[in-house]
């Protein structure tokens, strides 16, 4: 048995030649897909998190790789093919009207039904950790973008302004548009925080995984602050940009929009999500430690 | 070890089949053909039941960055403005496209305004009563500073009237599952006017007198077959 889980030997081998017909098939099925998706809409800037996720998605599933590789220890045919044709639908649907959310979105029903049919429950179970993070793979629908950046932008120019306004500096609002001093600033849909939102979620999941905590209060307290936190960095950004163009003028408010204010507002929500977790170990440890006493 | 071989074939195989559906069921007929090509110059006439061009309005239009964007999509865009006899103005834009898609979205006023620093206070979903039959509607109220301007507008997929979102898509499926490709159009009017009601009011009597000038066949292609 420990034998068969080594990759190596030479039936991990025959096991990994065994999948290759389920490769070729996944590869003629989202081969163009991935590859319109890099000609389109990963190259502007809310999608360009595409490539990672993807990249991310693979890895996981090489690190769960043994329990492709084992036999299996049961199958599920009835569910498991049932999975892969309905998803196979939802792909020709989707691929074929152009419905990305579903021509995409079917990669998780996919490879569900090729893990029952193949692995069973067991397999399923193994790698259940990149078939949810497909959802992170999916581009929003564009009705729920709309529906989320124009009050996401709105709260975020209210909340910059009465902190700023609060702090003394000469700033007014008309609607999503700040005025600081002789300055104008336009928030622009990019600084509704969504993508930030979206791409610190995924962060946050892998993180989680990576970490492995038994408690579901961890987990569940991490997962729930995370976008409060995407949020609160995003006002953050704004503040920041529009303290920079008021104090050294509007040129390196702009140069500081595109290069540097994004990767900041990263950096900021890491911290904000790390700082959270540390909190966390450290009253969980003091509370273990005081219920020993 | 044989049957889990033959398993993994008979799934590579599914998905060779799901690749081939998916290619088979894509529409690649256009319904407008070469020779009934839509020319928007054309098709809404320069005057109609007392109204004309006036030259010294432009209607609010994407940003630059925007447009760039909406060239690749749109095959005609029209912008033009309006004025009665009385000197009020209503001004008009429409954008149409052969091959509708996803794209659609970006001239869509909730879209195209608040990129220009517009807010939008209202959005409504309307009806404009015709002499033609009703005209589903969304009605907004833009604002930037001192400049109000109330605006009414519909969307055009094929020969049917929609509305954006998910209703825009189901009509998109109407005719991508039969194959076909159905070309859209936006249609907007707005003015600006601090009276809200009085501008809609405004706007219905120049839509009115607009589809009332055109032909028949162009009517269906601007308002779609409504109100039957």
């Amino acid at each position: 048995m420990s034998a068969a889980l080594d990759a190596r030997t030479p039936r991990g081998i025959a096991m990994g030649i065994e999948w290759l017909p389920v490769i070729a098939g996944l590869l003629v099925l989202y081969i163009p897909t991935f590859y319109g998706l890099a000609a389109t809409i990963w190259q502007s800037e809310e999608h360009a998190h595409g490539p990672i996720i993807l990249a991310v998605i693979v890895w996981f599933i090489w690190e769960e790789r043994k329990a492709l590789l084992v036999a299996p220890a049961g199958t599920a045919p009835g569910p498991g093919y049932s999975l892969l044709v309905f998803g196979l639908l939802l792909y020709a649907l989707g691929r074929s009207q152009g419905i990305i959310l579903f021509e995409v979105g079917a990669l998780a029903p996919i490879l569900a039904g090729v893990l029952l049919a193949t692995r069973g429950w067991e397999g399923l179970r193994a790698l259940w950790f990149p078939l949810i993070f497909i959802v992170f793979l999916v581009p929003l629908p564009g009705f729920v973008v709309d529906a989320l950046t124009v009050p996401l932008k709105q709260h975020v120019s209210e909340i910059a302004e009465q902190l700023l306004y609060a702090a003394g500096y000469p700033i007014a609002r008309n609607g999503v548009v700040l005025i600081v001093g002789q300055y104008q600033l336009l928030v622009a849909d990019a600084c509704s925080g969504l993508n930030s939102m979206f791409s610190l979620s995924a962060l946050g999941l892998v993180y989680l995984r990576l970490m492995r905590y038994r408690s579901w209060l961890h987990n569940g307290l991490i997962i729930a602050s995370i976008l409060p936190i995407a949020f609160g960095a995003n006002i953050v950004r704004v503040m920041i940009l529009v303290l920079v163009t008021y104090h050294l003028g509007d040129e390196t408010g702009q140069g500081f929009t595109h290069s540097f204010a994004g990767m900041l507002l990263f950096m900021v929500a890491l911290l904000m999500l790390l700082g959270l977790d540390g909190v966390i170990r450290l009253a969980s440890a003091r509370w273990r430690g005081s219920a020993m006493v | 070890m044989k049957a889990l071989d033959r398993v993994m074939l008979l799934i590579g195989l599914l998905m060779f089949a799901g690749a081939g559906l998916a290619l088979v069921m894509t529409p690649t007929k256009k319904i407008t053909s070469e020779s009934d090509k839509v020319n928007l110059e054309k098709m809404i006439p320069e005057s109609f039941g007392g109204w004309k061009i006036d030259t010294s309005i432009v209607p609010v239009l994407p940003n630059p960055e925007l447009l760039a964007k909406l060239e690749k999509i749109y095959n005609q865009t029209l912008a033009r403005t309006y004025i009665n006899s009385k000197g009020l103005r209503v001004m008009l834009s429409i954008a149409y496209s052969d091959d509708q898609n996803e794209g659609m979205n970006i001239h869509r006023p909730e879209i195209c305004y608040p990129a220009q620093g517009f807010d939008i206070l209202k959005t409504v979903a309307a009806e404009l009563v015709t002499q033609y039959g009703k005209l589903p509607v969304t009605r907004l109220l833009a604002q930037q500073r001192a400049r109000s301007e109330p605006i009414t507008y519909w969307v055009i997929v094929g020969d049917r009237i929609t509305y954006f979102g998910l209703a825009h898509k189901l009509a998109q499926l109407r005719y991508g599952l039969t194959g076909k490709v159905a070309d859209g159009m936006l249609v907007r009017v707005s003015s600006i006017d601090r009276d809200e009601n009085g501008a809609y009011q405004l706007q219905q009597e120049f839509l009115e007198a607009m589809l009332a000038g055109m032909s028949e066949k162009d009517r269906v292609r601007i308002a779609g077959r409504f109100g039957v």
